[in-house]
């Protein structure tokens, strides 16, 4: 029995906003609980809106829960009851655009090492040695001359490489992926995705994968959750989604994806 | 086939600034027949939004040198004509979708005055009358209340319904050719069906031809008819979209339909395409997609031209013929 790594169980979050003096009220997120096991991709889809990315923020600590939990590794990091502590380095996340998520002063060994600096200095000084830094680098496919170089002078795949090594230079037990091929051409998706998948069987590593694209889900998610206006509709197998989806949303959401193979 | 509305012909251009000239397009070849709706598929830097831009000579004109080729438009020679006489065809008899509606409209105007303004300035109707087009417009684009609709701001409306004005303006004054450059990218796909399928729809009733520029191979397999697909500003392949997509003869478009991580095989890698996008300004003498591509070999020194594989389905291969068959 492979242990949950995550469970997330009752999480809400609403925005409230005031527009012309009338109250608002955006319920990004409303009773989501799902669970991820340990070495297991799971893929969250939906359109927008429909509070993918906001799920990634409750999760990264970027933004603060309502009301119910997270519990990461056995510790409740969030909601009731949370000591308010975040497991820094045990949970990653790759972002969409890696044009913007890369600080453009920096050069690529300096971005690679920054989620070093919240860990403790022993841990800082095994995972940050330049012998483990270089096998990183080589891991996403990149090279050693690399590592001198600043963002501006890489392709958007290669970016997303960096992207990749930074999130994992902590060796999380929890990588999430917040759409990280979609700002990129088919071809370079191709290679990212490949990487993405070595790298999860190479380091048995736990992935949270948001999309749109549910080509790329059906390709890599084990387990998909489909959310549609901040409430997680259905939660199955990839097989099941894609075979025998049972909620009307998910199906909506299948039958318009256009696709090359089916009579158009 | 003299009733062509586009006809692109051997058309190549390059950007020349500060001493440097990097070959943008090469020897494009594309024509559009009334009613037809053409996808031009390709990655980033394939030249897709170039070939749209240089159709309505909206590219800038102190870089861009053409050096060969025609683009005819109605029977009127684009290349040829000023810049007043083209100005007069766009909007009118030309029309444009972006991707990003937000960007396309003004954000300080109602929709419904936006709307007037492109009416009036395309057509000899009065205001009264114009102000009926209004109405009727936007009831065309299946805006289900557009009595409400045009009294609001682009930021009151959803991604779906901004793009849904924005057709509506492009087809405002019945143009011949409607030009829509990654209409979808941009919108939800519940969202982008329903677009695409407005599009469709819109080009049956009026007989508009369409050029749908997209890198989506999905949404070009379920709106167009043929497809013409660039690599590096040069078309590879081009036929009816069924040939081109379930038996791509060249190279590149194999490539791309297999690196797609749609009906791969979850236990396998997908295929990737070796090396890196060419420099453009360095275009190599032979087979642009030459030193990427897995089936090379001597021929491949000497440029292919387009060449007819089977019945409107033409390839820019040299192996194409030697392969698959």
């Amino acid at each position: 029995m492979t242990e949950n790594i995550l469970q997330v169980s009752h999480l809400n979050k609403t925005f409230h906003f005031k527009t012309k003096n009338v109250k608002h009220a955006n319920h990004a997120v409303s009773d989501v609980s799902f669970e991820i096991k340990q070495g297991e991709v799971f893929g969250l889809v939906g359109e927008s809106g429909s509070g993918k990315s906001t799920i990634a923020n409750l999760l990264m600590n970027l933004e603060s829960v309502d009301s119910g939990q997270i519990i990461f590794n056995g510790e409740i990091i969030a909601g009731t009851d949370s000591k308010n502590t975040f497991p820094y380095g045990d949970i990653q996340i790759v972002f969409q655009d890696p044009r913007s998520s890369l600080d453009p002063r920096m050069s690529i060994r300096q971005i690679i090492e920054e989620p070093l600096k919240f860990l403790s200095q022993e841990k800082r000084s095994t995972l940050g040695s330049s012998e483990n830094i270089l096998k990183l680098i080589r891991a996403v496919g990149l090279r050693e001359e690399h590592l001198d170089r600043k963002p501006h002078q890489f392709s958007g795949g290669q970016r997303q490489r960096v992207a990749i090594a930074r999130a994992l230079v902590t060796q999380p037990k929890l990588v999430v992926l917040d759409e990280p091929t979609s700002a990129l051409d088919i071809s370079v998706q191709a290679q990212v995705i490949n990487l993405l998948k070595s790298l999860q069987k190479e380091f048995g590593l736990t992935y949270l994968f948001i999309s749109h694209n549910m080509g790329v889900v059906k390709y890599l998610c084990d387990r998909i959750g489909v959310l549609n206006l901040g409430k997680l509709v259905e939660v199955a197998t990839n097989e099941e989604i894609f075979n025998r989806p049972t909620h009307e949303y998910t199906k909506k959401l299948l039958s318009s994806v256009p696709t090359m193979f089916q009579e158009g | 086939m003299s009733e062509l509305v586009l006809e692109i012909k051997n058309l190549s251009l390059s950007f020349d600034t500060q001493g440097a000239s990097a070959s943008i397009l090469k020897n494009v070849e594309l024509h559009i027949g009334p009613g037809e709706i053409v996808g031009l598929v390709g990655e980033s830097g394939s030249g897709k939004s170039v070939t749209a831009l240089a159709i309505s000579k909206l590219l800038p004109t102190q870089i861009t040198k053409f050096s060969s080729g025609s683009i005819v438009f109605n029977g009127i020679d684009i290349l040829a004509s000023s810049e007043v006489e083209v100005a007069k065809l766009r909007g009118k008899r030309i029309g444009f979708v972006f991707q990003e509606p937000m960007t396309a409209l003004n954000p300080t105007m109602t929709i419904g005055k936006q709307l007037f303004h492109v009416i009036r300035r395309h057509s000899e109707l009065t205001k009264t009358e114009a102000l009926a087009k209004v109405r009727t417009a936007l009831e065309e684009v299946l805006i289900s209340k557009p009595e409400v609709v045009e009294n609001q701001y682009p930021f009151q409306l959803s991604g779906g319904m901004r793009q849904r004005v924005v057709i509506a303006m492009a087809m405002a004054a019945n143009p011949t050719l409607l030009i829509a450059d990654e209409p979808t990218t941009a919108l939800d796909v519940t969202v982008q069906a329903e677009i695409l399928n407005l599009i469709a729809k819109l080009a049956k009733d009026h007989g508009t031809a369409v050029l749908l520029i997209s890198h989506d191979l999905g949404v070009i397999a379920n709106s167009c008819s043929r497809v013409t697909v660039l690599y590096a500003g040069e078309v590879v392949e081009s036929g009816i979209v069924s040939e081109v997509l379930r038996k791509p003869q060249h190279p590149y478009t194999q490539a791309l339909i297999k690196s797609l991580p749609d009906i791969a095989d979850r236990d396998n890698l997908l295929e990737t395409i070796a090396g890196e996008f060419p420099d453009l300004r360095h275009r190599p003498e032979g087979c642009i997609y030459a030193p990427r591509c897995p089936k090379k070999f001597e021929a491949c020194e000497v440029r292919p031209m387009l060449r007819i594989a089977k019945d409107l389905h033409s390839v820019a291969c040299w192996a194409a013929e030697t392969v698959e068959k």
